[in-house]
């Protein structure tokens, strides 16, 4: 309470770009384990809906400039920062639900 | 008395604060993202920096608090997030060391002590992260410490009164941080009030002493519970619960009573939550599987690969080396295994000091240490391995208790226990604090199977 009544520092873009960043790791971190286990000859030749998005595993592989491109626009779109308001989801579950609707 | 003399008690401590942060500072601000539960308590802790109170938060608030104002003086970066923590595993070696200067008349055995905990994998993992862990460890640590001050104290009745107050004090602090610390409590309550009892004579004047000691142990930390709740109390229309009681129309007004109803009401919503947490998360593991640290939480996994090379600065975790081979990154809450298994073999030990020379010390030490393990056991809740970072002083703690009994066994064991410690750290360092390894390298480190 001290804390706040001394007066919070502006912690909106920080905490935003803290989520913007986290958001990215996790969709990268999930495409390269995915490279990783599809093992050396890379993923399979029939993809699914994941491998048509700009986001898939296949596009980090053959194409990180346009992944990142994407993945960028992506979270500039998603609601990451914190809310003004009272609200009753946290704002970690608020970044988890952002993340998610990054896509598969 | 020269200032060389005046200074060498500074020695120790200095020390051990020197070790620490030479070993936690670097990197601490990777990777520079959320690791594993710093998403809820960091932002949980800007909540209460800009409202006053999180709206729904899984634990009591005061680790929170301490998170926020790291967050205060270095803003929203991984940095101020995470100094908390830091000064918090500088705290628990210190507590460790001073606890251990009421065990043994040895200094250097102290220092040990606070040695084995500075270089374990929780401890240090839990020490650089926006966890709430470090901090309970901090408080349970440091209540048994005055548990054995009090025993050593046994015939002061002075001294007695101030350790009583001060384990009071630190088991709410701790219970405000997480639940977990009130384990400790039924431990330094029987021990207290035993002592109680035998320093007063039997008659009236013992039932009013027992029965004092009785009521600070319950009442100081029921207040100091409170206490912790009175920014939540002046902001609860902005929780959760408070929400709900308005029925979501905002702005919500609540009342004093209200306030307490809706207070009450969380409580509730938490003793839900711990009841009944599965949430099928990979990292647990039942906490008997810390014996043989057998599946240590994976707070941390990446595969770095030569074209994440391209993420814009924006994006960066930080995580990954500028390479052109794929390495991997891991941050692992894993115990050092050479303490933690002398620390094992120690609680054997003290089982027998406690059971045939009838060492109070010894007894009281391992009934603190089982407090802070065989609840999780039992509790059939979801367990991660870090929150044995509260065991790793009592085993620390145990390990040169043992050794200060048994001289012989001193002798030859406490030099190769310190310097196998060291080893065993910086050899899996780079698992603790997340330095790309190469694939050769990674599995030279990841002993066992439920490392990986």
């Amino acid at each position: 309470m001290l804390l706040t009544a001394c007066g919070a520092p502006a912690l909106e873009d920080d905490q935003a770009a803290a989520a913007r960043r986290t958001c990215a790791s996790l969709r990268e971190r999930v495409a390269a384990r995915v490279l990783d286990d599809a093992g050396p000859l890379g993923l399979p030749a029939a993809d699914g809906p994941a491998d048509a998005d700009g986001l898939s595993p296949a596009n980090l592989r053959d194409d990180p400039e346009s992944f990142y491109a994407l993945l960028d626009k992506r979270l500039t779109d998603a609601a990451l920062g914190p809310s003004d308001e009272p609200s009753p989801v946290s704002p970690a579950s608020r970044l988890v639900d952002a993340c998610r609707s990054l896509g598969p | 008395m020269t200032l060389a003399r005046r200074l060498r008690p500074l020695a120790a401590p200095t020390g051990l604060v020197a070790l620490v942060l030479a070993t936690r500072l670097p990197r601490l601000d990777r990777p520079r993202v959320f690791v594993f539960d710093e998403v809820y308590y960091a932002l949980d802790a800007a909540d209460l920096l800009r409202h006053g109170a999180e709206s729904s938060p899984a634990h009591p608030p005061l680790a929170k608090w301490l998170i926020a104002g790291g967050i205060r003086v270095f803003g929203f970066t991984p940095i101020g997030w995470r100094s908390a923590a830091l000064l918090a595993g500088i705290a628990l070696v210190l507590v460790t060391w001073a606890a251990a200067r009421r065990l043994t008349d040895r200094p250097g055995l102290a220092v040990a002590a606070g040695v084995l905990v500075a270089f374990d994998g929780i401890a240090f993992v839990t020490g650089r992260l926006a966890l709430l862990d470090v901090f309970v460890a901090v408080a349970t640590t440091a209540a048994a410490g005055c548990v054995l001050g009090a025993l050593a104290d046994r015939d002061d009745p002075v001294r007695l009164r101030r350790w009583r107050w001060a384990v009071a004090l630190l088991l709410g602090l701790g219970t405000a941080m997480k639940w977990g610390a009130v384990w400790t409590w039924p431990v330094a309550a029987i021990v207290l009030v035993s002592l109680e009892r035998r320093a007063a004579p039997p008659g009236p004047g013992r039932r009013r002493r027992t029965a004092t000691a009785l009521a600070v142990l319950a009442l100081v930390p029921v207040g100091v519970y409170l206490a912790a709740y009175g920014p939540w109390f002046a902001q609860a229309e902005r929780t959760q619960a408070g929400l709900a009681h308005c029925h979501g129309k905002i702005p919500c007004h609540l009342g004093a009573i209200d306030r307490v109803t809706v207070w009450v009401d969380h409580q509730r919503t938490l003793v839900d939550f711990h009841a009944n947490l599965d949430t099928d998360n990979p990292e647990a593991a039942p906490a008997w599987s810390w014996a043989v640290q057998s599946d240590p939480a994976d707070l941390f996994s990446k595969l770095c690969l030569p074209q994440m090379a391209e993420v814009p600065t924006a994006l960066d975790d930080g995580a990954c080396p500028d390479r052109d081979e794929a390495t991997e990154v891991r941050i692992l809450a894993l115990a050092n295994p050479v303490s933690w298994i002398a620390g094992i073999l120690a609680l054997g030990v003290l089982a027998f000091l406690a059971l045939r020379r009838r060492d109070d010390a010894a007894g009281t030490l391992l009934a603190l240490a089982a407090s802070q393990w065989l609840p999780w056991m039992l509790s059939g809740r979801e367990v991660y391995s870090y929150y044995a970072v509260s065991l790793v002083p009592l085993l620390a703690l145990a390990t040169v208790l043992a050794l200060d009994r048994l001289p012989r066994v001193r002798r030859y064991t406490l030099v190769p226990l310190l310097v196998g410690s060291a080893a065993a750290f910086a050899f899996l360092y780079p698992l603790l604090a997340g330095v790309a390894l190469t694939d050769g390298a990674a599995d030279l480190r990841l002993l066992l199977a439920g490392w990986s």
